[in-house]
């Protein structure tokens, strides 16, 4: 029997821009809006002609903010409006008795809503085409800026459209598919990272900060965009904000959601049109799933506010539990799902996790053991972070690479596997990179008890090798340098700036050979802070007292005094005698109102504090006062630190 | 023409039609009757191809029905909600319908718009509840449908419009030999213009008959004996069910009518009378201890 329809049905088109135009229309003026009319505002600016604007089309001053609200909300407005129908008993029920193949219909909806999506980027990228041979908008943007928006646009357009399609054809809620596109979007990166949190408590030396950074850069698609920050200043190198592998990749993704999309809505039930997870096979994953999700972050919270393991026990157990009655509900599209027999599934689900976390130690032994030999390591960085780990290498500083120095890494490495404890309070992160001959790369974190001495650390840090790794100053060329900054915490006559770049050569030069020269000892970073400032970059440099050569400059400049904290500028200080476990997190300024402390005025005492005080330190709390009750600043003192006048009073 | 053997469908694990099998001749009209959540509208949805069963088979022109547009573009389903695209008027459907229905007739849409006399260019949500469903029938007979299937279709028309539609369901019948599928909850609905009657109780066909047999095969007769009672005539006949006012006996008996008079004439009746016997009452009698699935649909 020939069919005597036409193969092309423009009515199906024809309905679906009666029903969803509105959005294309939205997003069409949305743009126009956006680009060229802050175009031409900005150009009857008298001085919009002497600006440059370096983003293109991504510009705050074409409202970047705007932009990416319309990118990600519209296309998915897009998909819930044009999938409505089939979960709604009515239209689906009408639609699918019309002789019509699924696949056809499918593919009509998606050629409608990419045209609706892709016409306003056309259209107002043709009247940005047209502006630029018409006007001269050459320092707004150029043809290839104006191809690259249109570009990204185009294509992160359909990727948000499509996403939100397939999350359609698993779900029969409108409401559930929209807010389930935006999980999906972040489920990756937030399971990646809540994975390794878990983990990181049970494993030691897994680093959660390092796995967080890969969450971020690697598993969270569109945070290009979010991330980008537009404004950046004049003369700097500017990145768009997403690379062209991005794009492609994305691209990638799109055409395999669609595929995805299309054989789950063949393979479809229509009754399930109203249920919240409509492909049934994947209620159950979605249950456990969100139960998993829920004891994960339950965990999160209870161990990071309490730091104990039983409250992070007791955080899965009420995490768990949350999750598992919010995803039933959300099934079942009712509150009413309290039933005996419901815990059947939770205790299953309850006795897996238990399983899990039992042999979690044993699978893990092996990592956690696991310090690489001596001969395959080509360097190791030792610090605090993997985000310190990342700005060494981009300042490509050398690491640690001499063969006593590696082995006393890794001998520290070792001790710290014994000493690592991921939840107590009063501790400090030790991070270590591992880069190997083979090219392999080992991460490790270790959380240990700021008080507890590790043999051979003192080894590393007083080596000329970790102190050139360590301190940023030996890879910035001084001769980039725009200015040194030294400030310390309270002063009446403000910072003192260094500019004159022989200054700042002879300077840099004499901190160098300070930090050289000394031994392994806590820098007092309290009493002054120095910034090297390179355009808008800043480097820290953790200065010391003990820093000889630099601090005899100062004084020969007549700079000294100004540039640290002097006991004359500083009203009284108030002393407490508080461990860091006793403070329970609450925070120093709060222990110092409360309490009353040992009060003085006396200038030389003063003096003593300032010269051995310091940022982070175990036994005394200080806070510096600039009048009678105005606390002007808070520092620290080592308990073995302490000038005998505090130590015998407390006795 | 429409085949139905041994399909099942269950939503999610309950099981809404069990092991269902029909036949529904070309040029007939089936009435599949059944009282609320029996089944009806799920199996009417599945022989529309719009949900696909568990098992079994549902072949049209020898066809399976599910994705196929062969089958599909000859068959027209009328819901019992009716649903229409927001926004459109009757003319801008009927472009809709005459795209996706290959033998569309602009000439019959031309002639029932003078029957049902309604403004095309008016929004159908405008329109009444009733009206709505006459645009559906309007629609649906312009598609020149092989196979038309409707479910509870008199629902919310008044006597007049029912009596139109029901004519114009005939003459297509008729004059076409197109094929009917009609669910009701109520037998009198339907009676009129169905040949085949199908009752289907939770998900399962209780039975099928042919009306024109049923109603030359089972008799309602009223007789009284001066000396004995019906006990020879149970042993001659088969009588339904009996019952027994005063001296006279009520009998519903089944066979052929010239049988059963020949056979009770030969007893010498002091009395006997052939009564009308509804519908309702043979349904009620062929069932027997079932009859509780018919009391719902014959109210």
């Amino acid at each position: 029997m020939p069919l005597k329809t036409s193969p092309f049905k423009k009515e199906v088109i024809k309905q679906d821009f009666r029903n969803v135009g509105w959005i294309g229309i939205v997003y069409l003026i949305g743009l126009l809006f956006t680009l060229p009319l802050q175009l031409v505002m900005d150009m009857n600016n008298e001085h919009s002609r002497e600006m440059y604007y370096e983003n293109g089309l991504f510009d705050p001053v074409f409202l970047y903010g705007i932009q990416m609200i319309l990118l990600f909300v519209l296309p998915v407005l897009m998909a819930i409006f044009l999938f409505r129908y089939v979960h709604v008993r009515g239209s689906a029920d009408f639609i699918h008795s019309l002789p019509i193949k699924r696949s056809s219909l499918f593919n009509y909806h998606i050629i409608s809503g990419a045209l609706l999506l892709i016409l306003p980027i056309l259209i107002t990228g043709a009247i940005l085409f047209v502006s630029y041979f018409i006007w001269d908008v050459g320092n707004y943007y150029t043809l290839s800026d104006l191809g690259y928006w249109a570009s990204v646009f185009a294509v992160f357009s359909l990727f948000l459209f499509i996403t939100s399609i397939f999350v359609g054809s698993l779900t029969g809620l409108s409401a559930v598919q929209g807010v389930l596109t935006y999980v999906l979007l972040l489920f990756p990166a937030g399971m990646y990272g809540l994975i390794s949190y878990n983990l990181e408590l049970f494993v030691k030396g897994f680093s959660v900060d390092k796995a967080m950074a890969q969450a971020i850069e690697k598993y969270l698609p569109l945070l290009d965009f979010l991330m980008y920050q537009p404004r950046t200043p004049i003369g700097m190198e500017v990145s768009p904000p997403v690379d062209s592998t991005s794009i492609v990749v994305y691209l990638g993704l799109t055409i395999l959601l669609y595929a995805a999309s299309l054989l789950i809505y063949q393979k479809r039930n229509i009754e399930n049109g109203n249920q919240a997870i409509a492909v049934l096979t994947l209620r159950p994953a979605f249950k456990y799933g969100a139960t998993f999700c829920f004891m994960l972050l339950g965990g999160m919270y209870f161990s990071e506010s309490q730091l104990s393991y039983s409250w992070l026990f007791i955080g899965y157990a009420i995490g768990a539990i949350f999750g598992f009655i919010l995803s039933d509900m959300l099934l079942q599209k009712t509150w009413r799902v309290f039933h005996i027999r419901k815990l059947k599934g939770l205790g299953s689900y309850a006795a897996v996790v238990v399983i899990l976390i039992l042999a979690l130690p044993i699978i893990a032994r092996g990592y956690e053991s696991a310090v690489p030999a001596k001969d395959e390591i080509k360097n190791v960085y030792m610090g605090s972070s993997y985000s310190d780990y990342q700005t060494k290498r981009e300042l490509s500083a050398p690491l640690i690479h001499g063969s006593d120095n590696v082995e006393a890494v890794r001998r520290v490495h070792d001790e710290l596997i014994d000493a690592a404890k991921p939840m107590e309070e009063g501790k400090r992160t030790i991070f270590l990179a591992y880069e190997l001959n083979n090219g392999d790369k080992v991460f490790r974190e270790y959380q240990v008890n700021q008080q507890r001495r590790i043999p051979y650390m003192e080894k590393v840090y007083s080596s000329e090798e970790y102190k050139r790794m360590t301190y940023d100053v030996f890879q910035l060329a001084p001769s980039k340098v725009d200015q040194l900054t030294l400030h310390p915490p309270m002063s009446e006559e403000g910072p003192v700036r260094i500019t004159d770049n022989e200054e700042v050569t002879r300077a840099l030069q004499l901190i160098k050979k300070d930090i050289l020269s000394q031994s392994y000892r806590k820098p007092n970073r309290f009493a002054t802070g120095l910034d090297i400032g390179i355009g808008y970059e800043n480097y820290n440099v953790q200065l010391s007292t003990s820093f000889t050569n630099f601090n005899q400059w100062l004084k020969d400049e007549g700079l000294y005094d100004q540039a640290y904290l002097q006991a004359k500028d500083v009203h009284k200080i108030e002393v407490l005698r508080v461990s860091s476990e006793a403070r329970k997190g609450e925070s120093p300024f709060d222990i110092l109102l409360r309490e009353n402390g040992l009060e003085t005025s006396d200038k030389e005492k003063i003096a003593d504090v300032i010269s051995a005080a310091n940022d982070v330190g175990d036994g005394y709390l200080i806070g510096f006062y600039q009048s009678e009750d105005e606390i002007s600043t808070i520092a620290n003192l080592e308990a073995g630190e302490a000038p005998d006048w505090i130590t015998n009073h407390f006795k | 023409m429409i085949e139905v053997k041994n399909i099942t469908k269950s939503f999610a694990k309950d099981l809404v039609v069990s092991d269902v099998s029909f036949h529904v001749k070309q040029g007939s009209i089936y009435g599949l009757l059944g009282s609320n959540g029996a089944g009806k509208t799920t199996l009417m949805r599945l022989i529309s191809g719009i949900l696909k069963q568990n098992s079994g088979t549902i072949h049209m022109f020898g066809e399976d029905v599910f994705e196929n547009l062969r089958v599909k573009s000859r068959l027209v389903f009328i819901p019992d909600s009716l649903y229409f695209f927001p926004q459109y008027n009757v003319k801008q459907l009927a472009k809709y319908y005459k795209e996706m229905y290959p033998n569309w007739s602009e000439e019959r849409y031309e002639q029932l718009k003078k029957i049902f006399n309604l403004d095309e260019n008016k929004k159908v949500h405008q329109f009444s509840k009733g009206m709505q469903r006459q645009v559906v029938f309007w629609l649906s007979m312009s598609a020149m449908p092989d196979i038309l299937i409707l479910d509870e279709p008199f629902d919310g028309l008044d006597a007049v419009m029912r009596r139109k539609i029901k004519s114009l369901i005939i003459q297509d019948v008729a004059e076409r030999a197109m094929t009917v599928l009609i669910s009701s909850h109520n037998l009198r609905e339907v009676e009129d213009i169905c040949d085949y009657i199908g009752i289907l109780h939770e998900g399962e066909v209780l039975l099928q008959r042919d009306l024109d047999d049923l109603k030359t095969d089972i008799h309602k007769v009223q007789v009284a004996f001066k000396d004995f009672d019906i006990a020879p005539l149970k042993r001659r006949l088969d009588i339904l069910y009996h019952e027994k006012r005063g001296s006279v006996y009520l009998l519903i008996v089944k066979g052929n009518e010239e049988e059963i008079s020949h056979t009770i004439e030969k007893y010498s009746p002091v009395l006997y009378d052939r009564l009308p016997l509804t519908l309702e009452e043979i349904f009620i009698y062929e069932l027997g201890g079932a009859g509780y699935a018919i009391e719902n649909i014959t109210v």
